[in-house]
């Protein structure tokens, strides 16, 4: 009954979404309309990790991997999209279960900073290594996908490739919170001594978790590359305050605040294109601003104005 | 019953400090077993070195047949051999039933692999249940199973504590100071309570302590740690008459003239 209910409001914002190129047709407007999916994904992969309780700035390097993996496996080794897509997902996966138990180990803020590095490494490496990735001058002519006989070569096409990532990385998240792996990533945040204590492998979970996250951003970066053709490697360096923005705006504690964080926060730079270089500062106030009076984002709001209305009525 | 903990000369420095040396003793079945000693004696560090918290320097520690020192406390704990914390340690924003199912769940679905196994989520998920509202009835926290466990008074909290490490079906539970914060008559219902857990779910208990009225009241044997020694080994009554226990807890006459 409720999981009937849940179905049938989800089909009916994504018909609702999947239409949204026939009413606004406006070449920008779809391109803002792919950049949201797109951080939508994104905003989830990172709502992965905060609801494990990590803050990770690894989300930028994820991206970009996802990108450059996926494009480099249609350029140089010439194979079909459908396998590059995955290539991506698998690449960032990987390195996170290479990485993840070490960094996993590292708790707080010297996590955070070791992710930040991570990001960095890699930047550099897109930068310094030439021959492989291009430079500073990134990798242009990234061929266009072709899927099921279909060139995917119109901004709308790529929108409807994003949305439907984003809906499937929205599905997962909310499957993955509702099942035992949702509880048992809520007591890691909760009690992490506690959960081990009773039998829990934290540090496996925690690696697993940031598996899923990685593999979903790398997704997210190859159909970004293959939508712009280009990637140069400073694309990628706001992504991971962006994604932390998301969440804490639309609020971190439901698969649905990153969505609304990311349909509100997105589009507003390309809106208040005279302000943009304003953008850093009035994100950095945002944030103080959030923490201050919203803790829990409009998600935590909007709960707040319900339970109000409930215990009045 | 046949868990056994073994712990065989155990020693542990942090630099100069030598803060245990050869420690060793080995539990028989069945018996709840009490360490106690005064601040600093070393009781925390054999703990922490047991759960494997941290290595011994020297020395094993053997539960069951298999070296446990240095092994995650998670894997250990699913090996059968649970630990409790001395503050109070729940899930505060969840039910009490809710932290009955949890620590029967993750001694279930421990690790990730579980998600390659099918029907290991729907398995656990009834079993937890069944074992939730055995420990509800047992613990009689019939009236409170919704409530959230941070809203809980102190000593129900620890009670909450010991159900949930017996939800996650041990062969042996470590205590660490039950009965740290508790009043007199928590402590002796704590008492009874350990007790019943041997009796009633045959599980043996290592409990230290500093409560010595109850360690002594619950205690097959006791063993008495000093300067990271083992000054006594012995049974309640025993250790009471101990001379060299006396002398630790209350010093010698030359030391109050």
């Amino acid at each position: 009954m409720r999981l009937g209910r849940f179905a049938l409001v989800f089909a009916a914002v994504m018909a609702v979404l999947v239409a949204v190129p026939f009413y606004f047709p406006q070449r920008y407007i779809i391109h803002i309309c792919v950049m949201t999916a797109l951080f939508v994904t994104l905003g989830l992969s990172m709502n992965l990790m905060l609801r494990t309780g990590l803050v990770s700035l690894a989300h930028s390097a994820f991206m970009a991997i996802g990108s450059y993996t996926s494009a480099l496996c249609m350029m140089r080794l010439g194979w079909p999209f459908s396998v590059s897509f995955l290539a991506s997902g698998l690449m960032v996966a990987l390195l996170a279960l290479v990485s993840g138990p070490i960094f996993l180990r590292i708790k707080g803020v010297y996590f955070i900073l070791l992710t930040y590095a991570l990001s960095q490494v890699v930047m550099l490496n897109f930068m310094e290594w030439v021959s492989l990735f291009g430079g500073n001058s990134g990798l242009s002519d990234i061929p266009r996908p072709v899927l099921f006989g279909m060139v995917f070569n119109t901004a709308r096409q790529f929108y409807w490739m994003a949305l439907a990532l984003a809906g499937v990385s929205f599905l997962v998240a909310r499957t993955i919170y509702r099942s035992a792996l949702g509880t048992i990533i809520d007591a890691i945040k909760e009690e992490e001594r506690l959960a081990s204590s009773l039998g829990l492998n934290a540090m496996g979970f925690r690696v697993l978790i940031f598996c899923i996250s990685g593999f979903i951003a790398g997704l997210s970066g190859s159909v970004y590359a293959h939508y712009m053709t280009f990637l140069s490697p400073e694309a990628f360096t706001g992504v991971m305050i962006d994604v932390i923005l998301i969440n804490v705006f639309g609020g971190a504690a439901s698969p649905i605040g990153p969505v609304l964080g990311a349909i509100i926060l997105i589009p507003l730079p390309e809106l208040l294109r005279d302000a943009q270089e304003y953008q850093i500062l009035a994100y950095g106030i945002l944030l103080i601003a959030l923490q201050l009076f919203l803790p829990e984002g409009l998600i935590g709001l909007c709960r707040r104005i319900l339970s109000a209305r409930w215990r009045r009525s | 019953m046949t868990a056994v903990l073994s712990v065989t000369d155990i020693s542990r420095q942090f630099g100069g400090l030598q803060a245990l040396s050869d420690v060793a003793f080995t539990t028989v079945p069945g018996e709840i077993f009490g360490i106690i000693g005064p601040n600093g004696a070393g009781k925390t560090t054999l703990f922490n070195v047991i759960t494997g918290a941290f290595p011994p320097s020297t020395g094993k520690v053997v539960f069951e047949g298999t070296p446990v020192a240095g092994l995650s406390m998670d894997k250990v704990a699913r090996m059968g051999l649970v630990r409790t914390f001395q503050a109070t340690s729940v899930f505060r924003s969840q039910s009490v039933f809710e932290n009955l199912r949890r620590g029967a769940m993750f001694s279930l679905l421990g690790r990730p692999s579980f998600l390659l196994r099918a029907k290991a989520t729907v398995t656990a998920g009834a079993v937890a249940r069944k074992r939730a509202e055995e420990i509800i009835d047992f613990l009689d926290l019939g009236a409170v199973t919704t409530n959230r466990a941070g809203d809980l008074a102190y000593g129900l909290q620890k009670i909450l504590g010991v159900g949930m490490a017996l939800a996650a079906a041990p062969k042996m539970l470590l205590m660490d100071e039950p009965a740290a914060g508790l009043n007199p008559t928590e402590t002796a219902a704590l008492g009874k309570l350990l007790l019943r857990v041997r009796g009633e779910w045959k599980i043996d208990i290592v409990v230290v302590e500093h409560d010595m009225q109850m360690i002594m009241s619950i205690c097959d044997r006791i063993m008495v740690l000093n300067y990271g020694r083992v000054i006594c080994l012995d049974t309640p009554s025993q250790v009471r008459a101990d001379p060299a226990v006396i002398e630790a807890y209350l010093g010698t006459d030359d030391e109050l003239a």
